[in-house]
Order: structure tokens, then C-alpha cells, then sequence
């Protein structure tokens, strides 16, 4: 049963594709999401108000979101890619401010106490200090996008979220059983790859 | 750095002129007034909260000045540019702070490197200062902080503040948070140190005995103002008020040498100290870092063997303890201290070990000289 479904549905190459759009989303989300971070971490007055408006995106449903998208960006690629972006910014953001934000007393004073210059203390104490942090965002950042991108299955997207939805379409439980158990259990491959990251950086990084 | 940034090539004088900085409704320091001389070691002592700390800080910067003037070789510090000030003054902190991500030379080559030194001269002077602190340099230099132990990071803090070769070395209580015999073995490490740079050093501690022992002149504080500046003997002597003579009083019950045995002033032995002779150097290492200190005593069984430092081990690590411990004098519990001093003196030791039928006690040599004052 397993190999006929992953054969009539080509599940090798939507699995392909489906890590490729994950892949491609995290580029945006980790490139918007640092930067968001470090450009609140030099305006803190504005980190209320857009960490809160993150904070809104992410409470919409993510369903929701796909639709409020669809009658700019039509269906398919284009919006499930924008949703999951949207979706995922926040605990990249968010992250990297707080890790920018926390970095130990004793480093800063240190640091400052050489003559080092606000710039290149963000630079060589507190970015390589709250990479450990931000790595934890993006592992967050990387669940979410799994989940949005199987969705975007639903507006045709491509990806492992087609066949769920040829499944339901038909009826059909073992496609449906087959594809959803791959993909929770890549969920949780791609999940652990996040957790090897984060825990070398955090042997490297970290502060014991 | 470019000759024109390089504000001092030495202190001449330091003028901490009617200087007063508030936080809110609290006076952290108020109308203080006192003189570094070019060369000296001036201690700041006082307990917590008495200033101290806050009139450091604010020679290089780190906090600014409500009202007063602090002169460097006659320039005021707020005509220089903080941050350039801050380049040409050393700076070690209790925490130490070194940098969790970064090497051992990364952290002493920090500044160095964004000043723009080649890797070649970075990586010498390095090397310069971790010999000047006695770390082996191929041992040390590519290790990160968490591979060391307290005392070694502290010596890491002291070889990076000198980088830049300052001639002014701000100290905030560097030794505060070490074992009590690491902290003596440091501070008489620190002691020829400076006899070697010739730097001036300003350094707050809360701990008279440290205090009197480092010291050229001691500047007291309480409640933010300065209550005396003097020598050790002048303090003694001459206590500007009662304040001051209950902080020296506690130095000297034991002027009395002849009624006192070594019992009366030894460390007593804690079992971290003990190691056996039948170890290998490199487990005794990490037994070291474990406890946090540098001294070790080797025992046969019960029988003493001798003594190991830690920065003897590093060259020999597959080597028995047995092999590598080295004499030094043993004392009996009742022997009188001036005896013990003057032993402890020709040998030229600063530790001596108490024993009785086993180690009971370690004996400190500046022990004795600083109690006796």
C-alpha cells in the first residue's frame, strides 16, 4: 500500500518540492526575521508596536490567512509562500530582539570598558552571543512552515499538501494516512536537523 | 593604535577633583577629592555601597561625572572622546567577562585586531601576555573560558586589559570571587607583576587584608565620601577617626608573635586540596578546575609527599603527582610563627604546609607579614 500510493502520487518528487518551497520561504523568514530584530533592537520604542502587530498576523488563523491572501496573489505558490513567511516572522523577530536585548552585563561592561563602540559590540558580542537564541526562532519559524506549506496544498500550491488533498477529494484514506505519516514524520526529521543546530551553536555560543 | 589616539605614554598624575555623582535622591559619591600618583597602586577599600566603585568608573567614563573634575597628566577626561578614552586605560572586573565565544586570543586580541594589527603581531603579543601571567601559551592560547578555571580566567581578564599596553590599570575587586589560597597565590602573583610594569594602578577591593597587602596607599570610603588617604603605617598609626581605626583594629590582634602558634593563623586544610601520589597530572587538572583552585597537596596514603601547582602540571600530564610534587617546609601545629617566618623566608616559599601526624593546615608566608603589619 505504502509503495503504490508513494508511487501513483510521485511522493518523492513532491517531497522535493515541498522541502524546496520550505527552503526557500526559511531564506526569507530568517533574512526579514534578523533583520526586523536588529533594526528593533536599535529602535526599542518601536519593538512594542511591532512585535504586537507580528504577534496579530500569527493569531489568524492560518487558513484564514491563505484566504484574506488569495484575492491579492490569486492561488497557489505565490500566497502560500507569502503566508507562511508572514506567519513565521515573529518568532525569528522576536527572537533575535530578545537575544540582542539579554546578552549577559559582564560581557557589555566588559566590552564597553575597552573602548568598543556600540556598533561593534552588536557585532562581535551581541549577535555571535544571541545566535543560540535566534536559532531557537528559526526552529519554531521551521515547524510553522511546514505546517502552512502542506496547506497551501489546498489552493494548489505543489508540494506534499497536494496529495492530502486528492485524498480527501477521493475518499481515498490510505493516500490520506501514507502522506500525512510522511509528513510528520519529515516534520520531525527536519525538526531534529533544527535541534542539532541550535545545540552546537549553543556549545559554541552559549554562555556555560 | 595610531600614535595620536594614544592619549598617555604614562601617568604622571591623576587629579580626582570635589567629585560627586548622584543616582536620583542617592549620593554614590560625594565631594571626593584625592590624588594618584604616577606609578603608585592606590587601593580604594570600603564596604559595599560605600562609592568606591562608582568613583572608578568614572575615571574612565563608564559613568559620567555630576559635578567636579577628574584630570588625567592634567587633561580632563571629559575633553576626551569616551571611547578612545576608554582604549587607552585597562579595565578588569570581578566577573571578568571574558567573551564565552571567543578564544583565549581572540579575547586578548579583540581590540588589537579592530585596531587593525596584523595576525602575526596580535598573535605575539598574545603570546608576551600570557607568559607575563604564567600560562603556558601553547596550552592556553586557542582555548575558550569555559575550558578554565576561575584563576586562569582571571589572569586571561588581567593579560587583556594590558593589550594595549596602557599605562593606567583600573582594578574592580578582580580577586573577590576566588578561593581564599588561590586568591593569596594570585595576589602574590600580582605582587611581582606589578614590581615588572610599572603601571599605575587603581584598585577597589571591600577586603582590608588584600588591601593592606597590594597597597602603596589606601584611600577609605564610607557613605561616598572619602574618610582618610594614607599609607598602611600612617592608618595604623594615625586613624582619622573610629570608623578607621575599627577597620585596621582587626589587623592587629595579632601583633603579639610571641604568644601566637602557627594553630592561631593557619588556613585549616579542606579536603579539595588533597591529592593522591598514585594520580596522573591530567586527572589532578581536572580535579583543579573542578574546585576552583591552584594548590594541591600529594599524599601517600596518609603520608606526605609534597606540593603541586597547577601550572606545573600542563607540561607533564601523563606523570604521576608523585614524580612532579616539590618540597616545601612542613611546620608541627605548636612551633612558634616567628620561627615558621623566618624558615618560610630563607626558603624563599610562600606557602608551608602544618602537619601533625597528617596535613591539618596550610601556611600562607604574607599571612603572617600582612597580620603583623
Amino acid at each position: 500500500m505504502i509503495v503504490q500510493v508513494w508511487k501513483n502520487q510521485q511522493l518523492t518528487i513532491k517531497t522535493i518540492e515541498h522541502l524546496s518551497m520550505v527552503f526557500v520561504a526559511l531564506l526569507f523568514i530568517i533574512a526579514i526575521g534578523i533583520t526586523i530584530g536588529i533594526f528593533l533592537y536599535n529602535k526599542k520604542n518601536l519593538s512594542g508596536i511591532v512585535l504586537n502587530l507580528l504577534n496579530v498576523i500569527e493569531t489568524i488563523p492560518e487558513l484564514v490567512l491563505l484566504v484574506i491572501l488569495m484575492p491579492f496573489f490569486g492561488i497557489g505558490y505565490k500566497p502560500t509562500m507569502i503566508a507562511s513567511i508572514l506567519y513565521s516572522i515573529l518568532p525569528v523577530a522576536r527572537n533575535t530582539y530578545v537575544g540582542l536585548i539579554q546578552v549577559d552585563k559582564q560581557y557589555l561592561e566588559s566590552a564597553r570598558a575597552m573602548g568598543l563602540q556600540e556598533r561593534e559590540i552588536l557585532w562581535n558580542i551581541r549577535i555571535p552571543l544571541a545566535l543560540p537564541m535566534i536559532a531557537a526562532g528559526i526552529r519554531i519559524a521551521i515547524v510553522f512552515t511546514m505546517g502552512v506549506i502542506t496547506l497551501g496544498g489546498l489552493i494548489a500550491a505543489g508540494g506534499l499538501g497536494g496529495p492530502i488533498q486528492t485524498g480527501i477529494h477521493l475518499y481515498d484514506k490510505d493516500i490520506i494516512l501514507v502522506t500525512g505519516l510522511w509528513i510528520g514524520i519529515l516534520a520531525v526529521l527536519v525538526d531534529s536537523i533544527g535541534s542539532l543546530i541550535e545545540k552546537i551553536l549553543n556549545r559554541k555560543y552559549g554562555y556555560d | 593604535m595610531t600614535s595620536s589616539n594614544r592619549f598617555f605614554e604614562k601617568i604622571n598624575e591623576i587629579k580626582i577633583d570635589n567629585v560627586t555623582k548622584r543616582y536620583g535622591s542617592v549620593t554614590a559619591v560625594q565631594n571626593v577629592s584625592l590624588d594618584i600618583q604616577g606609578g603608585e597602586l592606590l587601593i580604594l577599600l570600603g564596604p559595599s555601597g560605600c562609592g568606591k566603585t562608582t568613583l572608578l568608573r568614572m575615571i574612565n567614563r563608564l559613568v559620567e561625572i555630576d559635578e567636579g573634575t577628574i584630570l588625567i597628566n592634567e587633561q580632563d577626561v571629559r575633553d576626551f572622546d569616551p571611547v578612545l578614552l576608554r582604549k587607552n586605560i585597562g579595565y578588569v572586573i570581578q566577573q571578568i567577562g571574558l567573551f564565552p565565544h571567543m578564544t583565549v586570543r581572540e579575547n586578548i586580541g579583540l581590540v588589537p585586531k579592530l585596531e587593525g594589527w596584523t595576525e602575526d603581531k596580535i598573535s605575539s603579543k598574545v603570546r608576551d601576555l600570557l607568559e607575563l601571567v604564567s600560562l603556558p601559551p601553547d596550552q592556553f592560547i586557542n582555548r575558550r573560558p569555559k575550558q578554565l578555571s576561575g584563576g586562569q580566567q582571571q589572569r586571561i581578564g588581567l593579560a587583556r586589559a594590558m593589550v594595549m599596553d596602557s599605562p593606567l590599570l583600573l582594578m574592580d575587586e578582580p580577586f573577590g570571587a576566588l578561593d581564599p589560597i588561590l586568591r593569596k597565590q594570585l595576589q602574590e602573583e600580582f605582587i611581582s607583576l606589578k614590581e615588572k610594569l610599572q603601571r599605575t594602578i587603581i584598585f577597589v577591593t571591600h577586603d582590608i587584608e588584600e588591601a593592606f597587602r597590594l597597597g602603596d596607599r589606601i584611600a577609605i570610603l564610607k557613605d561616598g565620601q572619602l574618610v582618610q588617604l594614607a599609607t598602611k603605617n600612617e592608618l595604623l598609626v594615625n586613624p582619622a577617626n573610629d570608623f578607621i581605626s575599627d577597620i585596621v583594629e582587626s589587623e592587629k590582634k595579632f601583633r603579639h608573635l610571641d604568644n601566637l602558634t602557627i594553630k592561631d593563623i593557619m588556613l585549616p586544610l579542606d579536603e579539595k586540596y588533597i591529592f593522591q601520589a598514585n594520580q596522573t597530572a591530567e586527572s589532578a587538572i581536572d580535579k583543579m578546575r573542578e574546585a576552583e583552585i591552584e594548590f594541591g597537596i600529594v599524599l601517600e596514603g596518609q603520608h606526605y609527599i609534597g606540593t603541586i601547582k597547577l601550572n606545573q602540571l600542563y607540561a607533564n600530564i601523563d606523570k604521576l603527582l608523585s614524580n612532579l610534587a616539590s618540597e616545601v617546609p612542613v611546620f608541627k601545629p605548636g612551633e612558634s610563627v616567628t620561627v615558621a617566618m623566618n624558615i618560610m623566608k630563607k626558603a624563599n616559599n610562600f606557602i608551608g604546609i602544618v602537619m601533625e601526624n597528617r596535613p591539618e593546615g596550610i601556611l600562607l608566608a604574607n599571612e603572617l607579614l600582612t597580620r603583623l603589619v
